[in-house]
């Protein structure tokens, strides 16, 4: 795995550790605090990866190649993020669904995890398959 | 019917002709990472200009003589 790919996992490990903390232990009920806990371990995790990351790791600078991908994934998960958005909007107009259901820490949580990791994972996929501009 | 380009390359030959270079070597002679130049290679990335112009430079050559146009029905 090259650096730039550890980087990547860099973001998205700790978010997975962190969504899984959240469902699994923290998430009772509509607990604001619990989305703020959720956050600060997600934060707390990612620097402690990236100083791993940076101590056993030959650091290697970013390239157009890097760039371009990185690019690409976060034109993928902004299109994902808009459309989502797009649904919220829809589901709070059409009361679908209750505001304490729209704005609960949960479904946050899901679409950050959700749409970081579709960003994640085409960035692994466009670092190991071909690009173009 | 369309024809599709392809850009080919003579990277990994003129590696190999400059006293067998490794892909690390070239990458830091251009500034780009070793997973770019592996890319570059199997034709999975084509190159900016700049990149292009980089790497010719690296070998003494024209740009010509390391990226060359394929087309394809």
């Amino acid at each position: 795995m090259s650096y730039q790919e550890k980087l990547i996992c860099g973001q998205f490990v700790p978010l997975l550790l962190g969504c899984a903390y959240f469902f699994g232990v923290l998430h009772v009920g509509n607990r604001p605090w619990s989305l703020l806990w959720a956050i600060v371990l997600i934060v707390a995790l990612q620097i402690v990866y990236f100083i791993v990351v940076a101590i056993f790791s030959k650091k290697e600078e970013r390239d157009e190649r890097d760039r371009l991908i990185e690019y690409k994934a976060y034109k993928v998960s902004y299109l994902s993020l808009m459309m989502l958005g797009g649904l919220w909007v829809w589901a709070l107009v059409a009361q679908t669904f209750t505001t304490a259901q729209l704005t609960s820490p949960g479904l946050i949580i899901a679409v950050w995890f959700g749409v970081e990791a579709l960003r994640t994972g085409t960035q692994l996929v466009l670092h190991r398959t071909s690009v173009s501009a | 019917m369309k024809t599709k380009m392809k850009i080919g390359n003579q990277v990994r030959r003129l590696r190999f002709e400059h006293g067998e270079m490794t892909q690390q070597a070239l990458a830091e002679k251009v500034g780009a990472t070793r997973q770019t130049v592996l890319a570059i290679e199997g034709g999975k990335y084509a190159p900016s200009l700049e990149l292009a112009f980089r790497i010719a430079d690296a070998f003494g050559v024209g740009v010509e003589e390391v990226f060359q146009r394929e087309y394809s029905e």
